[in-house]
């Protein structure tokens, strides 16, 4: 639990490196400042499993506008702060669609996959935890991520999240997340313990 | 040769001799006193109580106040308030220094036992209008000041006398019960809006606040002037007092008034100006003098325990009645200073040097994004890790500490209640 929003906050103070609307106005800046890089060294000071995962996914397979989002809003906007792996690797889960669905969804799951629920460290579905992670990092002061643009990225992390970590991706995710989360406790066991124990 | 050396030596000697009579004879409060006589003496009818009066010697007056390890000569030129030269403590007069004590003040506060400097501060032992540290209460009486007595400041002096509301800090040092006294309204106001801005929760009052800053009583009010820089304060030299530099922390902004060495310019390492908000949009002039008021109430004092008139107990959560959960979690907010970096009702976050993005969060923008358990644990947990938003930069001087060990139990729920009831409405994008 504690490691979830811990999570999201440091995503968000990321995003805050965003102190972008006073660095550049330029969502597609090639060359990251040095602010923003100390602010990604800042990120993995305080690092969690998420980290050490892949940082790029294969979106081939995904709608056109939700790959745009990929290639245009997360690896640009959301990577200023913090490596894209965070959110990519995360355990954050939220049905695509629109509230009705996604309650459905989560019905479904609950019966068709009862193992995403039993272990927050892996799985951790709830019907709008992007939502509210998203709009967090854009209530941060200096966060230039705007409206339609959050709006976008939440679609796009709810639908990579149902697609990379339910069905038939379920066992796959499982495997990818449980090594992530074996070799962080090896290497940074007292972090791991905070994150994931302490509370 | 010796005998003209010795008769000019002697011509010297009886010079001196002269001028040290005249001096003594022609002190600055000899002629106060003397005044004082005759208009005593023209007031009463009775030749013998005229004989009486204008018979009284011309001497220093002076007052041991062994309890408060201090000795008063002010009667000495304020002889309406020498209770030999006045015994009633009330006369007709109505200038300086001659006039008596306005209301019937003396009357719980004698003289013999408070004396003057006890509130009105001042150097007690001096007999001079300049040693004595008298404050002009105005630009315009400092002008006929320096025109009638030469005025300056005290030198060496930290405790310049009190005018104004600022008098009221004196008697905050010993009257626990001050809120409901009369004439006290500066300080009870500062002590309100030391809480409502949320001061305390980057400082302490005697210990107990936030750890952000330093100690507004047992620090700020105590803090000498040889630790203070007035260099950026604009204030002429003989206005660099304690006072004004408490004061302009309300009316100027304090990054002007504490620049720091951002740029480490003179520093090996970068030093962030000022950690504390810019409040001018929010508190007056009025506010400004009665938080500098309040603060002055801090300073420490040799009063024994005999003195205090204890007060009513500060209320705590359990004792206070509310209409609702939320309006509980208000009194929280304000009671641990969650304004000092959130704003006013979690409004607007304020300026933090250096941290990403500038400003704290305004919680009405975010408090939405959290669920009630993520809120608990976040202001449990604080944020010790500022991040800056320039790296080379000093390190912000703001940081939420943790909560855990203060607000707990109904208050931090109270709190939850309050926070989620503040916070904007956002659209839902799950549709």
């Amino acid at each position: 639990m504690r490691g979830s929003w811990v999570l999201g906050w440091i995503g968000a103070l990321a995003c805050l490196s965003g102190g972008v609307s006073r660095l550049s106005a330029e969502d597609t800046a090639a060359a990251p400042s040095a602010s923003y890089e100390a602010e990604k060294a800042k990120a993995l000071a305080n690092p969690y499993p998420n980290d050490f995962g892949p940082t790029l996914i294969d979106a081939s397979k995904y709608p056109a506008e939700i790959q745009a989002t990929y290639k245009t809003l997360l690896t640009v906007k959301c990577a200023r702060c913090h490596q894209a792996s965070r959110p990519l690797n995360s355990q954050f889960l939220e049905p695509y669609g629109t509230k009705a669905e996604k309650a459905a969804k989560l019905v479904e799951w609950k019966q068709k996959n009862p193992e995403i629920f039993k272990d927050r460290a892996v799985w951790q579905p709830e019907a709008n935890i992007w939502e509210r992670y998203v709009k967090r990092m854009m209530a941060k002061p200096g966060c230039n991520i705007q409206p339609a643009e959050g709006r976008k990225i939440w679609q796009f992390l709810t639908y990579d999240s149902e697609q990379r970590k339910t069905g038939a991706n379920a066992a796959g995710w499982e495997k990818q997340r449980r090594q992530l989360l074996a070799d962080f406790k090896a290497k940074h066991p007292a972090r791991y313990n905070e994150l994931f124990e302490t509370r | 040769m010796y005998r003209k050396l010795f008769f000019w030596g002697n011509v010297v000697l009886f010079v001196l001799l002269i001028l040290a009579i005249a001096k003594d004879t022609f002190r600055p409060w000899m002629p106060y006193q003397r005044a004082y006589r005759r208009m005593q003496a023209a007031a009463e009818a009775a030749p013998e109580a005229r004989r009486i009066i204008l018979g009284r010697p011309i001497q220093i007056k002076q007052t041991i106040l062994t309890d408060l390890g201090e000795v008063d000569r002010c009667i000495t030129c304020h002889q309406g308030m020498d209770p030999i030269a006045t015994p009633t403590l009330a006369n007709a007069f109505t200038d300086n220094p001659h006039k008596a004590h306005p209301s019937d003040f003396l009357k719980n506060h004698p003289p013999e036992t408070f004396g003057c400097v006890t509130c009105h501060r001042g150097q007690g032992l001096s007999t001079t209008f300049i040693d004595a540290g008298h404050t002009p209460r105005d630009e315009a009486q400092k002008a006929a000041w320096k025109k009638k007595h030469g005025w300056e400041p005290a030198d060496h002096w930290e405790y310049p006398m009190l005018t104004g509301p600022y008098l009221q800090a004196s008697c905050v040092k010993c009257h626990g019960d001050f809120e409901s006294l009369h004439g006290l309204e500066a300080a009870v106001r500062g002590k309100r809006l030391l809480r409502a801005h949320g001061c305390m929760g980057c400082h302490q009052w005697r210990g107990e606040g936030g750890p952000v800053s330093v100690d507004l009583a047992e620090e700020t009010a105590n803090k000498p002037l040889s630790r203070i820089d007035f260099s950026n304060t604009g204030l002429d030299p003989e206005d660099r007092t304690l006072l004004n530099w408490i004061r302009l922390h309300f009316v100027k902004d304090p990054w002007a008034l504490v620049p720091g060495d951002p740029a480490a310019k003179y520093n090996a390492e970068p030093i962030a100006p000022s950690g504390m908000p810019d409040f001018r949009d929010e508190l007056s002039e009025e506010d400004a003098a009665a938080l500098t008021t309040y603060i002055l109430s801090g300073q420490s004092a040799n009063i024994p325990h005999t003195y205090h008139v204890s007060g009513p107990k500060e209320p705590t959560f359990q004792s206070l009645r509310f209409g609702s959960r939320a309006q509980a979690g208000k009194w929280v907010y304000d009671q641990y200073g969650c304004a000092g970096c959130h704003g006013l009702n979690g409004k607007g976050g304020r300026r933090n040097f250096n941290y990403t993005g500038g400003l704290e969060p305004a919680l009405v923008k975010s408090v939405a994004t959290f669920t009630r358990e993520e809120l608990r644990e976040k202001i449990e947990d604080g944020v010790m890790v500022v991040t800056k938003e320039d790296p080379q930069g000093p390190t912000p001087p703001l940081y939420m500490p943790p909560w855990k060990d203060k607000i707990k139990g109904e208050e931090m729920e109270a709190l939850l209640d309050y926070l989620f009831s503040i916070g904007e409405k956002q659209e839902e994008w799950g549709g």
